[in-house]
């Protein structure tokens, strides 16, 4: 545990160093086995943004930073890493469904992918690069 | 400012910053409750100043267990730094002897520093920051923008390169601050300003908190190092 300690006390301060492949995660309402036909954007942003809001979320900001750790699982998913981040983006869209954010049911089961946008000589790219086996969405114990 | 007083600010405001992280955790799942309701009470210890190394011990017992939870950092950077401050006021309290104290508070305001001149560093090396295609990569299609009007930024090329360059050259000269306390005063309220416009167009508000909590070491390390 220490040895996650040591990238605090060490760091390496690469803010924004290069602007790499962005995740986008998207759900589908599935039937087991099928395949999922349509897809919704998970969180997707307000179209804009007050003031006022903006100042308000300088002292409360959990949906904001929130969103932000689920691009960062979703980056990890990018990059190869299915295993906790995968598990953890399952979660949150289970905690999102309890919250009443997801889309109406249509499908007993949920599934979601991960997509990345990135540009590469001046065209933009939208890929693809992980999607998710269904999965039940009957109230999961609280963790 | 005094070692002591500028100790004694960190703590406040290292435990609000920590105040307004838990108390948004709060609305979240049991847990994520259970482990940022201890943590909302030994900040609110470590801003009235009781039992303080000891506190700031158990809030770093804690900031492990969230690392182990969240599998890394939950928000990147900024809670990197508050464990970093964190670390650094534990050893403020129970290191040996004066000089070694003195020492892990002016480790803090080393690292305060380099975040600023490393984050310009690495951007200027980048040729996609220099041409300005960085910045309009960062509103065209990263997951950072609080909103979709503000993608519109991506077509003002000219603004957002001169935008990039101001981060860079600020980042870079921020060392030289140190030759005043003038300097440095203006220095870290530019700071704080550019962490209030990512809070707000990127909605990176912990940032903007953890990073004042590291403020008062280097004002107290600029007047240690040049009286």
């Amino acid at each position: 545990m220490l040895g996650r300690l040591l990238p605090a006390l060490m760091p390496s301060w690469r803010f924004f160093d290069a602007i790499g492949p962005s995740p986008r995660v998207d759900y589908a309402w599935v039937e087991a086995d099928a395949t999922p036909t349509t897809w919704h954007e998970f969180r997707p942003r307000p179209a804009r943004v007050g003031v006022a809001h903006m100042f308000a979320r300088l002292f409360w900001n959990p949906r904001v930073n929130e969103t932000l750790y689920i691009v960062r699982s979703a980056e990890r998913v990018v990059e190869g890493d299915t295993d906790f981040p995968a598990r953890e983006l399952r979660w949150r869209l289970l905690l999102a469904l309890g919250r009443g954010e997801l889309v109406a049911r249509t499908a007993s089961a949920l599934c979601f992918r991960v997509r990345a946008v990135y540009r590469d000589d001046g065209a933009f790219h939208d890929e693809v690069v992980y999607v998710s086996a269904p999965f039940a969405t009957e109230p999961a114990a609280e963790r | 400012m005094s070692y002591a007083e500028a100790v004694r600010l960190t703590e406040c405001l290292l435990g609000l910053a920590f105040l307004q992280q838990s108390l948004e955790h709060l609305a979240g799942p049991r847990d994520e409750r259970l482990l940022h309701l201890p943590r909302l009470l030994l900040s609110a210890a470590l801003v009235a100043g009781w039992q303080s190394g000891v506190v700031a011990l158990l809030l770093l017992g804690l900031g492990l267990l969230l690392l182990r939870r969240f599998d890394g950092p939950y928000n990147g950077g900024a809670d990197r730094m508050g464990l970093l401050v964190l670390s650094c006021l534990s050893a403020t309290h129970f290191a040996p002897t004066p000089l070694l104290k003195e020492a892990s508070f002016g480790y803090l305001a080393a690292q305060l520093v380099l975040s600023y001149f490393m984050s310009g560093w690495v951007k200027v090396v980048n040729p996609a920051w220099r041409r300005g295609e960085a910045l309009v990569e960062v509103f065209a299609y990263s997951a950072y923008p609080v909103s979709e009007s503000l993608r519109g930024w991506a077509a003002r090329p000219r603004l957002l390169w001169a935008m990039g360059w101001a981060v860079m050259l600020f980042e870079l000269a921020f060392p030289l601050a140190l030759i005043h306390p003038v300097s440095l005063a203006v220095a870290l309220v530019t700071a704080a300003l550019f962490h209030l416009a990512n809070a707000c167009l990127f909605g990176l508000n912990r940032f903007l908190w953890a990073w004042l909590a590291a403020y008062p070491a280097l004002w107290w390390c600029q007047g240690r190092l040049l009286p």
